[in-house]
């Protein structure tokens, strides 16, 4: 049985709290345990189980939060700022190039691949 | 070589475990298999890779081990007979037991044709009649790993039953503390019920007793479930001194109203005079080292064990909060090895002295006063001596458990005096394990 929240899918084994932090971006374990608690579910309650109305509690409850599209704009805006203020940090990102120290002889892939003008992922 | 000898060990495991049947089903959202019969568990070359001692409790292994002739069926109510020596629990005994979970894994009974227990006269008649005829109506059977303590408490149901007593046997508390089952905040009764945890609790009490007994017992107060079917339409309407516990516990009712049958079927069972009750907890120690459970509120803090309500009602029935109207009723508490220790038993059996400034989770004040407030007592198992060692080891040379090699090359004496030895001075999992997993 597959239920939808908020336009994804979850297969019905999945435990709710697990399944919320691996698919919302902007929700970690912590941030789905407590939504989990709110709403009254017990800790290893699992997708199947969930009624439709507590379906629909959920993505209210989520809607309250800054996830997904919004939690990465978030993440854009403070690199944004970093830039126009005129930082090193800024610069960094700009160049895609590590911005916290890390030695660039070699390696440094990761900031290579996400550090751009708008940040991938 | 080594290699080749472990494949064959496990391909004849595995042959003999039993017919490989079409499994059950694992999906969620496949419909439930016709026939009310579940197919055999199924055991293939990949089960080895599957949680291994779960499948070997559970596989009916025992069906292929060597039934030893003349063992005796224990007897508690002439005990004498079966001092000291090997007994097999009676049909009925088996029934009620393996409906109350006194049989764990663990436990190796895998490698015999049914159970097998060792009467002693140092623990199975001294308890027993510590319960029976003495004051001491709350009892804590502490001891080492491995020692017995739960095989103890078997022996103790066993006889509690054909001393016809009612027996409500928690098996393992973890299973509402550790957050696997549901719950929710029982506004009437202002605790957190667990319903499809007191589904089988319930079932169990109602299977692993005698029917007669709990239909002697008749209600003293009203129960009104109304809405209460699976359509939400009929009302349950249970009438003071027409209906019996048995009425009770056997009704069928939602989710939402079974916090409301558990109380009362607790009330009913100590309020009544008629009919002596045998309360037992194995793994007491998983309670008394996890104050706070799994199970967290609105506020996200996790909630303290006094308010669920299967916590509180058996730290009632501990304390004395919950009277034991028949003086013949008694609690037993059973610690056990696997659990976390802390300082809260020792405390309250006044072993070493309180601090109170110690972290509430290694020393719980409130658990502490429970138990001093209802006398619990303890007991300690003591250790096998050799001549039951000697037993013991008879028994498993009759049941082919025995290595051929060590039986050949020694007498029953040497291979005693060794094991002996092996076993720590006489601890039963220790000796059973170095007879059974020391093939080399």
């Amino acid at each position: 049985m597959v239920v939808h929240i908020l336009g994804k899918a979850f297969k019905g084994k999945e435990v709710i709290r697990i399944a919320l932090a691996s698919k919302f971006y902007g929700i970690g374990e912590k941030t789905a345990t407590k939504v989990c608690s709110k709403l009254g579910f017990y800790p290893w309650m699992r997708m199947h189980q969930l009624s439709e109305a507590q379906i629909m509690n959920i993505a209210s409850e989520l809607s309250t939060i800054t996830i997904e599209d919004e939690a990465r704009a978030v993440v854009r805006r403070n690199i944004a700022l970093k830039k126009s203020i005129g930082t090193y940090e800024g610069l960094r990102h700009v160049l895609h190039l590590p911005v916290r120290g890390q030695h660039t002889r070699n390696n440094a892939r990761t900031a290579r691949k996400l550090n751009k003008l708008e940040r991938a992922g | 070589m080594l290699r080749v000898q472990v494949r064959n060990i496990c391909q004849t495991a595995v042959r003999n475990a039993g017919v490989a049947g079409k499994g059950k089903s694992q999906g969620f959202s496949k419909p439930a298999s016709s026939g009310g019969k579940a197919a055999p568990k199924r055991i293939t070359s990949t089960t080895l890779y599957k949680n291994w001692p779960n499948t070997i409790h559970s596989s009916k292994l025992n069906g292929n081990a060597v039934q030893v002739p003349e063992v005796p069926f224990f007897n508690p109510i002439n005990m004498e007979n079966n001092m000291d020596s090997i007994a097999y629990f009676n049909d009925k005994q088996s029934r009620a037991l393996r409906h109350l979970g006194s049989f764990k894994k663990g436990q190796f009974n895998e490698l015999f044709v049914r159970p097998i227990s060792l009467i002693r006269k140092d623990s199975t008649e001294q308890l027993w009649k510590k319960v029976t005829t003495t004051d001491s109506q709350r009892v804590i059977i502490t001891g080492e790993s491995g020692i017995g303590k739960t095989s103890l408490l078997a022996q103790m149901h066993a006889c509690a039953i054909e001393s016809n007593y009612i027996v409500v046997n928690i098996s393992f508390p973890n299973l509402f503390l550790n957050g696997r089952n549901d719950f929710f905040l029982d506004k009437k009764l202002m605790t957190y019920v667990q319903p499809m945890y007191l589904k089988k609790l319930i079932r169990k009490i109602l299977k692993a007793n005698d029917e007669s007994l709990l239909s002697s017992i008749k209600l003293s107060n009203d129960y009104k479930f109304l809405k209460t079917t699976l359509k939400g339409k009929d009302d349950v309407i249970l009438t003071k001194g027409k209906n019996s516990l048995l009425d009770l516990l056997s009704v069928s009712i939602n989710s939402n109203l079974r916090g409301e049958q558990f109380n009362g079927i607790i009330n009913e069972l100590y309020s009544q005079k008629k009919v002596p009750v045998c309360f037992s907890v194995d793994n007491f120690s998983s309670m008394l080292t996890t104050a706070f459970s799994e199970y967290k509120d609105v506020n996200n803090k996790n909630i303290y064990l006094l308010e669920l309500q299967m916590g509180k009602t058996i730290m009632d029935i501990v304390s004395g909060e919950q009277k034991l109207n028949n003086n013949d009723s008694f609690v037993l508490l059973a610690t056990s090895g696997v659990d976390r220790t802390n300082r809260t038993l020792p405390v309250a059996l006044g072993k070493i002295p309180a601090d109170p400034y110690i972290k509430r989770d290694i020393y719980e004040p409130k658990f502490v006063e429970i138990l001093q407030k209802g006398k619990v007592e303890e007991f300690e198992v003591p250790k096998l001596s050799r001549q039951d060692a000697k037993n013991l080891i008879q028994h498993y040379i009759n049941a082919k458990v025995v290595l051929s090699r060590d039986i050949e090359s020694k007498s029953l004496d040497e291979l005693t005096d060794e094991k002996y030895f092996m076993s720590g001075s006489g601890n039963p999992r220790e000796l059973l394990k170095s007879i059974v997993l020391t093939h080399k």
